[in-house]
């Protein structure tokens, strides 16, 4: 029996978001996952969920997309925010918080592209990189590693 | 001797024409197409009968003056075109040399055409100072020509300035060994030679109707002798070919010299852009692939911190070892299943305490399970993220290194074209290939004809020893044969005769080429405004002129216009002067050849000439512009040639 939900979806809004990422920046060449697994990241990362207001029900892309390391992503994440692994096995629930941040981190890409001049945002993203690669490396539990 | 004036009745642009001299240098001016040309052309018509520098235009157009011809009635009237020369020699005497020629005109379709009625007559009258007057014609007028004006070394009194430059590149070894011995006056030895020759074959022939063995040597030996001559006549031509080719390869290679190898620059920018292209698309993909990097870790990265504390749950579920579960659900729903627990051997019964229990622990331990499960899922891909992690900062670097060695590349070969292009601007490749497209094709002539010199060198050799041998044969066949005992003597005689002619002719023309180089490198070094460039002009065994270089090398292919005009100037100068012939020069166009800083120092040159012997020149009015300021006005005269309305006469105006 599938899972449901069987589909990740976005908000309405966002589509043409995620044309101009495509477009002008860094989702170019990304499939639908890729870019809704970035947004996400970027929403995770930012502590930015955001409720739908127009959710699309047609879909984003397919549940059965997702890979494994993407599914070990989502829950981790889904982890982390609940404290609680219950929350696993409610794939409805961790769909729901995917999209949130999905939804959230995409608007902030876009702040970010409109914040950059063209050609220089994966500059600016390398240097965002290093940095996390910088704080993670310099990190107590890093160390104690 | 002194040119006096020339005197033009009907002849082509000159209806009625009379130019003086009086000066020792004189100029005469005319637009193209006023007749400067047909100056040198009535001059050679009047001495020689012919016309050498015709243009295209002169060529369709009859001798006899257009004018001259409307005028002219039918059929009634003769019309005479006539050239006179007048000389002064040094004693005073006037040399008059006068041609002339008839002309009937005909009526032919509404136009007047000229017929030619009477064949042109050459007439000399050499008048003395008593005014004692001789006229001469046919070969003795011919024969004083000859004494004034030699036809075989023309070209050295009455230049084209077009021809002046060009003299050196086509002159040959040949033609320069016939001046030479036009100038020695030495054809009474030639002479000579072509009698002796003639009559040593008329007795080898009768020797030979004596005895067909020595007619069947006299006539192989003859044989070999014109094939000796065909060959001779090969190696001839190979060795203008040869020379002209050499001209020109020195001209492409001075030319090429100074421009760069255009050919293999642009050969070499092709392949530095494909080169580029590929640079570039690298450059490209590791770009990409950096891109790639950074958003995968970059996506990691901002998970870290779920990852860390997923990772730190399940080793905290790991530790109160709820990792893996503690009891399989299939046991359990195999004890409910069969109602009996396989632990402890109780049986149990539907709906009993026991079996809620069992089935509450089932539920908690499925429950449990599919956590478990799920935590156990993601551990193995959290813990490869972490490791991935840790490769970052080597990853990145390298493919940044990668990056950078790209850009480097791509801005040093930029850098390597920029310079090329630098390096053609202002050149016009096409014209350029087309140079190194023609001394290629230079080298090949010069190649092929000099393995074809070596190949008729070869066979001449052989067939002189051929001749060598018959020679000998004849000789002994003649010793045998008694009826030909004085035949012998004779032929022996002549041949010895013939030997010492042609040593004494050899040795005369010897020393007429060192005079020649001795008064002509004193000219040259006088005239010559370079005096540290050349060392000397000298003329070798096959008698081919060479003008080195004081650098040690063979220059006469690469100098300018304006040298090779003073360095034809000065081999004419010696000319005359071993000569003793003292014509004046008379020049066309003489700047025609000549541009920039050159102009002053030829003009000076011609007026420097000027002082021993008299000089024409025959110049545009743009020529006149430009070196006219060089000239004291007071020690020369000009004149000008101007067309009539009707473009059908030439009239001349004193300057």
């Amino acid at each position: 029996m599938p899972r449901m939900p069987d589909r990740f979806c976005v908000d309405k809004d966002d589509r043409p978001l995620y044309d101009k990422l495509v477009k002008e920046g860094p989702l170019k060449r990304k499939n639908r996952r890729d870019q809704f697994m970035f947004a996400m990241a970027v929403g995770f990362k930012n502590k930015f969920a955001l409720d739908l207001e127009k959710r699309e029900t047609s879909g984003f892309f397919n549940v059965d997309d997702l890979r494994e390391e993407d599914t070990a992503l989502i829950n981790s994440m889904i982890l982390f925010k609940n404290k609680s692994a219950e929350v696993l096995l409610n794939w409805k629930k961790v769909v729901e918080i995917a999209e949130k941040y999905a939804h959230g981190g995409v608007k902030l890409l876009v702040e970010k592209l409109k914040a950059t001049q063209f050609g220089t945002y994966w500059k600016r993203f390398e240097k965002e990189v290093r940095d996390m690669y910088s704080d993670l490396s310099s990190s107590p539990a890093s160390r104690k590693k | 001797m002194r040119v006096e004036k020339i005197t033009f009745e009907n002849y082509r642009q000159f209806r009625d024409l009379k130019i003086q001299f009086d000066k020792n240098m004189h100029v005469v001016l005319g637009v193209m197409g006023t007749g400067k040309t047909n100056i040198l052309n009535a001059i050679n018509w009047c001495l020689y009968g012919e016309e050498p520098y015709l243009s295209r235009a002169s060529q369709q157009l009859p001798l006899v003056n257009l004018n001259a011809v409307d005028a002219a009635k039918d059929n009634k009237e003769p019309v005479t075109v006539r050239v006179e020369l007048w000389i002064k020699t040094r004693n005073n005497m006037s040399v008059i040399f006068s041609r002339a020629a008839l002309y009937l005109i005909v009526a032919k379709e509404k136009k007047k055409e000229p017929r030619l009625w009477k064949s042109p007559e050459f007439t000399v009258k050499k008048v003395d100072e008593k005014g004692n007057a001789d006229i001469l014609e046919d070969e003795d007028a011919k024969s004083e020509v000859e004494r004034f004006f030699p036809e075989g070394i023309k070209e050295f009194f009455f230049f084209d300035g077009e021809r002046l430059d060009r003299y050196f590149r086509e002159a040959t070894g040949d033609q320069i060994s016939h001046e030479i011995l036009k100038i020695s006056q030495i054809e009474l030895l030639e002479r000579i030679k072509e009698r002796l020759d003639a009559t040593i074959g008329e007795l080898t022939r009768e020797a030979g109707r004596q005895n067909p063995t020595i007619k069947e040597t006299a006539d192989e030996l003859e044989q070999k002798k014109k094939e000796h001559d065909v060959m001779n006549g090969r190696m001839k031509k190979c060795k203008g070919q040869i020379r002209i080719a050499k001209e020109r390869i020195d001209e492409f290679k001075e030319k090429l010299k100074v421009i760069p190898d255009v050919e293999k620059l642009a050969e070499e920018r092709s392949r530095l852009k494909e080169e580029m292209g590929r640079k570039k698309d690298l450059h490209k993909e590791k770009t990409k692939e950096k891109e790639n990097l950074l958003f995968e870790h970059g996506k990691i990265m901002m998970f870290f911190p779920a990852i860390e504390e997923s990772l730190r749950i399940i080793k905290e579920k790991r530790k109160r070892k709820e990792i893996p579960p503690p009891a399989v659900p299939s046991l359990l729903e195999d004890i409910l299943r069969t109602r009996n627990c396989s632990i402890c051997g109780r049986k149990f019964g539907p709906r009993s305490k026991e079996e809620k229990h069992v089935k509450d622990l089932l539920s908690e331990i499925k429950s449990s399970s599919d956590i478990i499960e799920k935590l156990l899922k993601i551990e193995k891909p959290l813990e490869s993220f972490k490791e991935k992690i840790k490769q970052f900062e080597e990853d990145i670097q390298k493919i940044t290194r990668d990056i950078q060695e790209y850009k480097r590349d791509i801005g040093s070969i930029q850098g390597r074209i920029n310079w090329i292009d630098q390096q053609l601007i202002g050149h016009d490749v096409k014209k350029i290939a087309g140079w190194h497209e023609q001394l290629k094709k230079f080298e090949e002539i010069y190649d092929k004809n000099q393995q074809s010199f070596g190949l008729f060198k070869s066979e001449a050799d052989g067939l002189n020893k051929n001749i060598g041998k018959l020679n000998d044969k004849l000789n002994k066949e003649l010793k045998k044969e008694e009826k030909v005992k004085d035949l012998r003597k004779y032929i022996n005689f002549g041949r010895k005769t013939l030997d010492t002619v042609d040593e004494a002719k050899n040795a005369i023309m010897e020393q007429v080429k060192t005079q020649i180089e001795t008064e002509g490198n004193e000219r040259f070094s006088e005239l010559m405004w370079k005096k540290r460039t050349y060392e000397k002009f000298y003329i070798d065994e096959g008698y081919d002129l060479h003008l080195k270089h004081k650098a040690g090398y063979e220059a006469l292919g690469t100098i300018s216009g304006g040298e090779r005009e003073v360095l034809a100037l000065s081999f004419t100068m010696a000319l005359h002067k071993v000569s003793g012939f003292d014509a004046p020069i008379m020049i066309d166009r003489p700047f025609a050849m000549v541009s920039g800083e050159p102009i002053e120092h030829v003009a000076r040159v011609l007026s420097k000439l000027s002082k021993e012997k008299q000089v024409v020149l025959l110049l545009t009015p743009d020529d006149y512009r430009n070196v006219g300021k060089f000239w004291d006005k007071k020690v020369y005269r000009s004149y000008e040639l101007k067309l009539t309305k009707d473009e059908k006469e030439v009239r001349m105006e004193v300057l």
